[in-house]
């Protein structure tokens, strides 16, 4: 048998190059994600308090849980009609670059319901997560899948004062709605806070 | 040699690719902070809030409750008005360094906001007055600002586009503008920059005039005390389009030089009552660097061309006429 021209042997040589390759590759790779597996999982500072960051009503991102900002009503839709006066309102947080985000904590008086969004790259907002029942004043939303982002997005949906303002700005006259202002009231926030992991490996 | 190529090849696009989408992201945060006018927090608001939250105090502003507001459900306990109070001045304080940037100059008075669940009998008006009063300095009447107050109903409060443009009056008013102006300075403040919807541009050759031949707009006090007439909702989108059309025209920076000439002469200070318009076309063309009296007369404004010198001597001979109703009011007292 001449092993000098044997095939197997001949595609082995030719094989081995890119197979040294793709084992240093795949060992280099593998040593990565055991790093990210043993890391730690810390929390990261709060994002919105990086100098850069902006919002719509500065008071709910300032630091502070004691002033109350609110959010804003969506324009575009003409104020005196109907449809302008459902119009919901909407807090938004612009961060100075995009980060991985795994926590926001929402501190309101009155906020019931929101749906929050991600600002992608393309410059659409993507729907992140629905919020129907928010009883307490603090609320921890804890993101299954990490969002890559620079820019946030809290649209209300219910406030608890929805009912009296709904109350004071519509009024039946003979079977019919009378509108004279709007009817979703602004959410009053006290603060917004948005989270990521600190990787830190485990020493 | 092919996968080394191959590599640097794969390297490169990549690189490239993260580039660009660094750069469609930056874009995106920029549109963003356009369309929803974002603010970065005040670094210190300096605010000061009384025991009671009757009162709070910032670096600019002061802000108090009208009487209706202390029986409001959201504005009834001390606790409520000092978070939402201290919350309204960290926004406003925010907005004045916004209006800062606009304009090139600041107010050198606190401005004083007062919150009212009605005011004058309405949920929907919001005014700026200033306070003036004239003095004698030097032998020369000047007019001296007392004040600043902005009177806004809850309802209007809570929408940016409107404390945009009261904020505008604030800054602006300070050089008694003729009516006209000042809210086409508002209007422009409020659409461009606070992205409010209520007014728009309109064809400036579609003119309303006045039984006299004028132009409507020039003729407006501005006052709407009276209520809104039919021409009222025309007027406020003609006066912007006017402001709009000159910075489109002049540039980026003609309202900065229009204020910082009106600041470097001070006349202003020294004339008996609101500016006249032929007075202000004087500084608008400075800043132009070109006449733009003909501008105005092509659109019916009454104005006639004035020099430096011809300023000077009206407002000489209007607080020659003053300090004599004066000297005559005294010695018939």
């Amino acid at each position: 048998m001449n092993l000098k021209n044997n095939p197997l042997k001949l595609a082995i040589r030719r094989l081995l190059p890119t197979f040294a390759f793709c084992l240093l590759y795949f060992s280099l790779m593998g040593c990565k994600a055991l790093q990210i597996l043993a890391t730690s999982q810390e929390w990261s500072e709060n994002y919105t308090l990086i100098a850069g960051t902006t919002c719509n009503d500065p008071a709910m991102i300032d630091g502070n849980l004691e002033t109350i900002g609110e959010t804003k009503y969506l324009e575009g839709a003409s104020k005196q009609s109907v449809r302008g006066y459902m119009v919901p309102s909407e807090g938004v947080v612009i961060l100075p670059e995009p980060k991985s985000i795994n926590k926001v904590v929402i501190h309101s008086q009155n906020l019931q319901a929101f749906d929050l969004f991600a600002l992608e790259t393309n410059g659409n907002w993507r729907h992140v997560q629905e919020v129907k029942n928010m009883t307490e004043r603090r609320l921890t939303l804890n993101l299954r899948i990490p969002v890559y982002t620079s820019g946030l997005k809290i649209r209300v949906e219910k406030t608890s004062d929805d009912d009296a303002l709904r109350r004071q700005n519509i009024q039946k006259i003979r079977g019919v709605s009378m509108f004279s202002g709007h009817t979703k009231a602004l959410a009053k926030i006290n603060e917004i806070e948005i989270y990521g992991f600190v990787q830190s490996a485990v020493e | 040699m092919g996968l080394a190529w191959i590599f640097l090849t794969g390297c490169t696009i990549l690189q490239e690719l993260q580039e660009s989408n660094l750069k469609r992201q930056q874009e995106n945060r920029v549109r963003m902070k356009d369309r929803y006018v974002t603010f970065e927090a005040p670094d210190d608001t300096g605010v000061n809030v009384s025991g009671d939250g009757l009162e709070i105090d910032s670096t600019h502003y002061k802000l108090s409750f009208g009487p209706d507001l202390h029986q409001h459900p959201d504005y009834d306990t001390p606790t409520e008005r000092q978070q939402i109070g201290h919350g309204s001045l960290v926004f406003m304080e925010s907005l004045y360094q916004f209006l800062h940037q606009i304009f090139g100059f600041e107010p050198k008075h606190k401005i004083h906001v007062v919150l009212h669940d009605i005011y004058r009998g309405t949920k929907l008006m919001a005014t700026t007055t200033i306070h003036a009063q004239n003095r004698m300095q030097n032998g020369q009447i000047i007019k001296v600002i007392q004040g600043i107050e902005m009177n806004f109903p809850l309802n209007m409060f809570s929408e940016r586009p409107v404390r945009a443009h009261e904020l505008a009056h604030a800054f602006t008013n300070i050089y008694l503008l003729p009516a006209w102006f000042s809210e086409g300075i508002a209007v422009w403040v409020e659409v461009e920059y606070a992205k409010g919807k209520d007014h728009r541009n309109v064809d400036l050759n579609e003119i309303k005039l006045t039984l006299d031949g004028l132009n409507a707009a020039q003729e407006w006090s501005g006052d709407l005390d009276a209520g809104a007439d039919a021409l009222t909702q025309w007027r406020y989108n003609y006066c912007y389009t006017i402001v709009a059309e000159m910075k489109d025209r002049f540039g980026e920076d003609f309202y900065l030089k229009f204020f910082k000439l009106m600041e470097e002469d001070k006349l202003y200070q020294q004339l008996p009552g609101n500016m006249p318009t032929s007075f202000l076309v004087y500084y608008l063309s400075q800043a132009a660097g070109e006449d733009l009296v003909p501008f105005f007369q092509s659109l019916k404004f009454k104005i006639q061309k004035l020099s430096r010198d011809e300023i000077i001597k009206a407002i000489q001979q209007a607080n020659q006429t003053l300090r004599r109703q004066k000297r005559n009011d005294e010695s018939e007292e």
